[in-house]
C-alpha cells in the first residue's frame, strides 16, 4: 500500500485540465492534487467532473462547502443537481481571483473510484484567493450520483485556467 | 521520513460487523493515519467510530469528540460529547450518518500523533465523508481524545449497526 503516481499535468490544454483517459482500477483511494492553477476572469469557479466508460458525465453531481476567509467571514454552498463537484462556491466572492499574485489549491480524495455499486464521493479542502485579495479555504464534498467506474476526470473553470500542475495518485 | 502501511494494518472487508486490528506493532511511528474507503453499513443512519487497544484491551470509556459538518444541500451542523465510548467519525444525529442506500457509504482519513506515547492523551482528527439517508453527501471534520496514557496496540473501526463492506488501512509514520 503505497501512493504511487498515476498522472500529470503541469500546464491545462484549452483552459483546463484534462485526463480523459485513466487507468484506476488496481486504487481504493485517488487524490487529486491541484497546484497554482490561475484563471482568466475574476471570481472563477473551479468544477471536477469525471468521465465513465470514456464520457465525460455532465449531471447527477452534487456538492456542498463551507468556507472561512481571511477576513474572518464564512461561506456555506451547496447544489443537489448540478453538472459538476464545485470546488469553490457559487458566490463569485468566494471564488478564485484573477489578480497577479491569485491562485487555487486543492487536494481531493475519491473514494473506491471504480466500484461499480456505489456513487462516487470527493472529498476535498482547497485554498485560493478570493477576488478581493482575501485568502479563502474550503472544506467541501461532492458525489457522482452514477455507479459507474471512474476512468477519467477534468478540472476546468468558469473561465479559462491559464497555468498550473494537477497530479493524480493512487493508493494501491 | 515516510508513510508505510503498518504491519497488519489492512482489512479488505469487516469479520463480525467490525474492523478489528487487535495487535498492532505501532513502535516507532510518530503518527498513524486511518484510512477507510467504501465502507457501508446496515441500518439507515448507522454512526461509524473507533475505539483503541491499550495492553491489548479494548478501550471502551474516557473519550471526547466533537464535529462540524456540511452537507450538499448546504446545512450545517456541529455535535460533541465529553463523555463517550469512543470517537465518532459523523454526529450522534442519525441525519447526520451514513445511510443505507446500495449507492451509500463512508469513508475518512483520520491522523493519530505519538500513538505509544505513554505521557500523552491519544488524539485524533481528520476529515470524513459520507453519503446520509438523505441522499445528500456530508463532509465532516472530526476530532476526538482518549484520555488514557498508554500506548496504543490496536484499533477497532466499529457501528452503531453492523459494518458490511469496505477496507482500512492503518499507515505508519516511519522517522
Amino acid at each position: 500500500v503505497a501512493w504511487t503516481l498515476v498522472d500529470s499535468l503541469s500546464s491545462p490544454t484549452a483552459g483546463a485540465f484534462t485526463f480523459p483517459s485513466l487507468t484506476l482500477s488496481s486504487y481504493s483511494t485517488v487524490q487529486i492534487v491541484i497546484t497554482g492553477v490561475t484563471v482568466t476572469t475574476d471570481g472563477t469557479d473551479i468544477a471536477l467532473t469525471f468521465y465513465v466508460g470514456g464520457v465525460e458525465i455532465t449531471a447527477t453531481y452534487r456538492w456542498g462547502q463551507a468556507s472561512g476567509s481571511s477576513a474572518a467571514a464564512t461561506n456555506a454552498d451547496g447544489d443537489v443537481s448540478d453538472p459538476s463537484i464545485l470546488l469553490t462556491s457559487n458566490d463569485p466572492n468566494w471564488d478564485v481571483g484573477n489578480a497577479s499574485g491569485e491562485g487555487f489549491g486543492a487536494i481531493v480524495t475519491v473514494d473506491e473510484p471504480t466500484s461499480t455499486a456505489l456513487y462516487k464521493k470527493a472529498g476535498y479542502v482547497s485554498v485560493f484567493t478570493g477576488p478581493t485579495g482575501t485568502m479563502i479555504e474550503a472544506l467541501g464534498i461532492g458525489i457522482m450520483e452514477n455507479t459507474g467506474a471512474i476512468n477519467g476526470l477534468k478540472v476546468a473553470g468558469t473561465s479559462s485556467l491559464t497555468a498550473g500542475k494537477v497530479r493524480i495518485l493512487g493508493w494501491a | 521520513m515516510a508513510w508505510e502501511l503498518v504491519s497488519g494494518g489492512s482489512l479488505n472487508s469487516p469479520t463480525a460487523g467490525v474492523f478489528d486490528f487487535a495487535s498492532l506493532t505501532l513502535t516507532g511511528y510518530e503518527a498513524i493515519q486511518i484510512r477507510m474507503s467504501g465502507v457501508t453499513v446496515t441500518t439507515d443512519g448507522t454512526d461509524v467510530f473507533i475505539r483503541f487497544y491499550v495492553g491489548g484491551s479494548e478501550i471502551s470509556t474516557g473519550y471526547r469528540w466533537l464535529q462540524g459538518a456540511l452537507s450538499t444541500s448546504a446545512a450545517v451542523n456541529t455535535d460533541s460529547s465529553a463523555s463517550a465510548t469512543g470517537i465518532l467519525l459523523n454526529s450522534n444525529d442519525a441525519a447526520w450518518d451514513t445511510g443505507n442506500a446500495a449507492t451509500e457509504s463512508f469513508g475518512c482519513t483520520i491522523t493519530v500523533p505519538n500513538p505509544v506515547s505513554t505521557a500523552l492523551h491519544k488524539r485524533a482528527f481528520g476529515e470524513a465523508w459520507m453519503i446520509a439517508p438523505s441522499g445528500n453527501a456530508l463532509t465532516q471534520h472530526v476530532a476526538g481524545i482518549m484520555e488514557n496514557t498508554g500506548a496504543i496496540n490496536g484499533l477497532i473501526v466499529r457501528g452503531s449497526s453492523n459494518l458490511v463492506a469496505g477496507k482500512v488501512r492503518v499507515l505508519g509514520l516511519a522517522p
